[in-house]
């Protein structure tokens, strides 16, 4: 493991060793980027790298070896879901009183300590941020600079507030990431206090070469595809999963085809019935959202004269042939139902009834008859 | 590491130092002068304006060891100022106020105030963030704030006095920060940037010093990110891609494809400028200064002091302030506000950007309200054509090479209504109404049917003339038939019968309306067919049945003309009313007549 092993947007990742090699990294640091686009494997980078207690360089900048006791004991923290799960799991195997009392922290070496959201609410709390402004005073144990990392921007509003004044004036020997997919859900009371750095979206090429490295078990047109869909993120695009993915693709399409075209309702019906309350039907029905607005956007592109840029190339025949039947304001309409449709299941509105009214109020002969 | 970013490395110490705020600095050193120092401040404002800043260094003057008593400049140089500085002073208590919000920490606070300070003067406690502070700690602390000992004093840092109680802000007294001047701050950065030798365009400075949007932190973060990625010098093109500023010239394309109508030139342009890294929410920001330059440029012309941008960026501005109405600008900018606003916190971003640019473009093809409204003695056949034709029609002429600039020609304006005059002046793009027949068909208009066009104006309602003999009897059921049903509070009906045609064909009255069998059976209830019988009967004297059939046409609202029921009936003939149903489909909910209430 190496800087070299992170794939894209080297400029960024060029400024970032360039601040190191001249000392002048600065104590907070936002990493924005969507998700999927090596936020957090950049920052155990970055952490590595300043701890690194044979620190090579490669390019003239500052490098890790990933060898030493700091590179391999920070890198244990790399698969940040199996670590959040075990903390998950010690934590209900606990008492019912010091349940509540508990939060999910990560922390793989005594200088690194990696703040994920608290679940179930999955947000970051404000006992969390105190760990923190506890522990950053302390000069660091084994390493030279203390590393905290911050994997989501869903703070509670006191957490965030919490955490104004350390991050404001931190220990000279402290450093802060906050990785965000958008920085504009921090206060900007934080954006102001932090460098923001932007991960980019990589072309579609670029994409579709790494994948013919990391993934020769899909065929090339596969490949085109995730390319396309993971909207530019490349750890999005390696962990694609084409199947789910084109499963809620045609449930969004027949909801839309309800939506776009009067008729028989029953298959809608049996689509949305699918799409079950509570925590199970969660990332379903995420999925589901994600793949609507995809769609919407791709029957905005093929409406608005650049057929280049729709993603979804597999079944490119079907789009156009709904995109006849819907016109911009209806495009319009759709987004913004939709977005009532997050709001309601945000607020635990049944998800297949939601789904339902999405499609029934958006039918474009509302307004005509 | 032993690296300072440079708002804290230049924090200033003292009150001369402190940019933009002269209202609050002035105010506090004439207060130590006077020797008239309250015992409670809260500083409010926007992020990194100084708040936090001002108050150490208040803190400082109070406990400066340099003379006897308080100075107005703290010296900076004696045990206190540096302690205070350092943070460890034992007497100026820096208290994180978001973390320790709670009652307990207040009442350790309470207690403590009340030991005299250890070396100082003062005992000082700063809370910052003290809009975290909770209701029950705020009032635990009322009863100390109103009459503290004469040792202590409290200060207050917030960006949001509004969550501060008023009993609180009372007992207090409270100093707004401004948003630092865009100059204020461009004369800052070219000094540090002097002082850490570090050599900086001019116009990067300016682009940095926008990019801080009145707060000296941010410019000076986004300074030290510039600083740290470029080795040699910080020119223009640095700085945009640091900030991810798309240059102007973009904005001016995006609005270009804008007007020429070219949505798949926005959509090419967007994919570009996403593909290059930069952020939706960004573009959108920034495109929402730029058109709101635009509207100062048209409003205040393009040499105002309101532009704070540099030279080239204002000449862009105002070619494209040239290109659309005043209306138009506006419009677009409350597009792509709402856009921004929005991008906050959806999830799927850079569609909702190309949405909002999308609906510019669709916006640019609206109609003004006023040409509407003044147009509105046009003949209804006349209106659809003309507004077909119009959208490629007004586009090919806005095109900015190809665009004539003359003003109405003077025999239109006085011809039809206020509104094109207003329209008139407002705009300078060719009127299209100016072809020939648009005046002489709304002239011969008024002459025949009598109802005056001139709205807004306290229009006395005069009755349409009656239309066919014929029809007075169905008409006037119909009039009871509509009443009844809008008392029964059938508005479903009521609107549907209103479009419809009314017959009488013997013992029948006979509606037919343009909606299906099935709506038909819907609507139209067994409840509805009794007041309406009912009603008919009674109106005609004889029994008469009522029936609703489809396979009607569409027409126009005719107005009922009942003048015995009241507001209602009249309100319907009032041409301005009509009018209004007749170009926007309004309906009349709710009837309030003022005279019977006075």
């Amino acid at each position: 493991m190496a800087f070299s092993d992170f794939y894209g947007n080297a400029e960024t990742v060029h400024q970032l060793r360039e601040m190191l090699a001249r000392d002048h990294f600065p104590h907070a640091v936002i990493l924005a980027g969507p998700p999927g686009s090596g936020k957090y494997t950049l920052a155990l980078m970055l952490a590595r790298a300043m701890n690194c207690l044979s620190p090579t360089t490669s390019d003239g900048l500052p490098d890790f070896c990933g060898k030493c006791s700091n590179c391999t004991r920070m890198a244990q923290a790399e698969d940040l879901n199996a670590r959040v799960a075990e903390a998950v799991e010690a934590r209900e195997n606990l008492r019912e009183t010091d349940k509540k009392e508990t939060r999910i922290l990560v922390q793989v070496h005594p200088d690194l300590l990696v703040i994920p959201p608290d679940p179930p609410q999955l947000l970051i709390k404000v006992d969390q941020v105190r760990r923190l402004s506890e522990s950053i005073y302390y000069r660091p144990a084994e390493a030279r600079e203390r590393v905290y990392i911050f994997t989501s921007s869903a703070f509670m509003k006191e957490a965030a507030n919490s955490l104004l004044k350390v991050l404001e004036e931190p220990p000279s020997f402290a450093t802060l990431f906050l990785l965000t997919d958008n920085p504009g859900e921090f206060l900007p009371t934080i954006r102001s206090r932090c460098m923001i750095l932007t991960l980019a979206a990589l072309p579609p090429p670029e994409i579709e070469s790494l994948l013919a490295a990391r993934r020769p078990d899909w065929n090339e047109k596969q490949r085109a595809l995730v390319a396309r869909l993971s909207e530019g993120a490349a750890g999005h695009a390696l962990t694609f999963d084409i199947a789910t993915y084109s499963a809620a693709r045609a449930n969004a399409l027949v909801i839309l085809n309800a939506a776009a075209r009067a008729g028989d309702h029953s298959d809608l019906f049996k689509v949305t019935e699918t799409y079950r309350p509570g925590a199970d039907g969660r990332e379903k029905t995420d999925q589901l959202l994600r793949a609507l607005y995809m769609l919407l956007e791709d029957l905005m592109y093929l409406g608005n004269g650049t057929p280049h840029l729709v993603r979804n190339t597999d079944i490119q025949g079907e789009l156009k042939r709904l995109a006849e039947a819907v016109d911009f304001d209806w495009i319009v309409r759709a987004a913004h139902g939709l977005n009532d449709v997050e709001k309601g299941i945000r607020r635990n509105l049944l998800r297949s009834l939601s789904l339902d009214a999405f499609a029934a109020t958006e039918h474009p002969s509302r307004f005509s008859g | 590491m032993s690296y300072q970013v440079l708002a804290r490395k230049y924090r200033p110490q003292k009150f001369s130092d402190v940019i933009g705020q002269d209202h609050v600095t002035r105010t506090l050193k004439n207060a130590i002068t006077q020797d008239r120092v309250a015992h409670g401040y809260i500083f409010s404002g926007h992020r990194g304006i100084g708040k936090t800043t001002v108050a150490r260094i208040l803190a400082m003057a109070l406990n400066c060891r340099s003379a006897e008593h308080p100075v107005p400049e703290p010296c900076g140089i004696c045990e206190s100022c540096t302690e205070i500085r350092a943070g460890n002073s034992v007497d100026v208590i820096e208290i994180d106020a978001a973390t320790n919000r709670g009652i307990d920490e207040i009442r350790e606070l309470r207690e403590a105030a009340r030991y005299r300070p250890a070396r100082d003067r003062f005992k000082i406690y700063i809370l910052d963030e003290a809009h975290q502070i909770t209701d029950a700690a705020f009032n635990a602390l009322l009863k100390t704030l109103e009459e503290p000992p004469s040792h202590v004093i409290f200060m207050m840092a917030t960006t949001q006095p509004e969550d501060i109680p008023q009993t609180i802000r009372s007992r207090c007294q409270h100093f707004s920060f401004r948003a630092v001047k865009f100059e204020e701050i461009l004369t800052q950065l070219a000094d540090l940037t002097a002082r850490e030798n570090v050599v900086a365009e001019r116009d990067a400075l300016a682009l940095l010093a926008e990019a801080g949007d009145g707060s000296i932190r941010d410019a000076l973060s986004i300074l030290d990110q510039a600083i740290a990625s470029s080795s040699e010098g910080i020119t223009v093109d640095a700085v945009r891609q640091l900030i991810g500023t798309a240059p102007a010239s973009v904005m001016e394309g995006m609005m270009q494809a804008v007007i020429h109508n070219s949505s798949q030139d926005i959509l090419q342009a967007v994919d570009e400028l996403i593909s290059e890294g930069h952020s939706p929410t960004h573009l959108a920001r920034q495109l929402v200064r730029f058109l709101r330059n635009a509207v100062v440029a048209k409003v205040a012309g393009e040499n105002s002091a309101l532009l704070q941008v540099s030279s080239d960026e204002r000449a862009r501005i105002a070619r494209v302030a040239e290109w659309f109405s005043e209306e138009d600008l506006a419009r677009h900018l409350q597009i792509m506000l709402r856009t921004h606003g929005e991008l906050g916190y959806r999830q799927e971003q850079r569609f909702h950007l190309e949405l909002g640019l999308l609906k510019m473009t669709h916006a640019q093809r609206l109609l003004p309200i006023e040409q509407l409204l003044s147009g509105a003695a046009v003949a209804a056949v006349a209106a659809p054509a003309r507004a077909a034709g119009r959208a490629p029609e007004r586009a090919a002429e806005r095109a900015p090479e190809a665009r004539p600039i003359s003003t109405a020609p003077s025999a239109r304006t006085s011809a039809v209504s206020p509104f094109a005059a207003d329209s008139a002046r407002k705009t300078n793009r060719t009127p299209e109404m100016s072809s020939e027949t648009k005046p002489v068909q709304s002239v011969a208009k008024l002459e025949s049917s009598g109802s005056p066009v001139i709205m807004g104006s306290a229009a006395p309602a005069v009755e349409v003339a009656v239309e066919v003999a014929a029809a007075t009897e169905p008409q006037a059921i119909r009039d009871s038939i509509l009443d009844a049903l809008t008392d029964a509070g059938q508005q479903m009906v009521v609107s549907m019968l209103e479009a419809g045609e009314w017959t009488l064909e013997g013992n029948q009255l006979v509606v037919r309306v343009a909606s299906s069998a099935a709506v038909i059976d819907m609507t139209v209830g067994a409840d509805t067919r009794r007041i309406a019988g009912a009603t008919a009967s009674g109106r005609a004297g004889r029994p008469l049945k009522f029936t609703v059939l489809p396979g009607g046409t569409e027409s126009a609202v005719e107005p009922r003309s009942t003048g015995a029921s009241g507001g209602r009936g009249r309100m319907a003939q009032d041409p301005v009313v009509r009018r209004l149903q007749e170009k926007f489909g309004a309906e009349i909910r709710t009837v309030i007549d003022y005279r019977e209430k006075h």
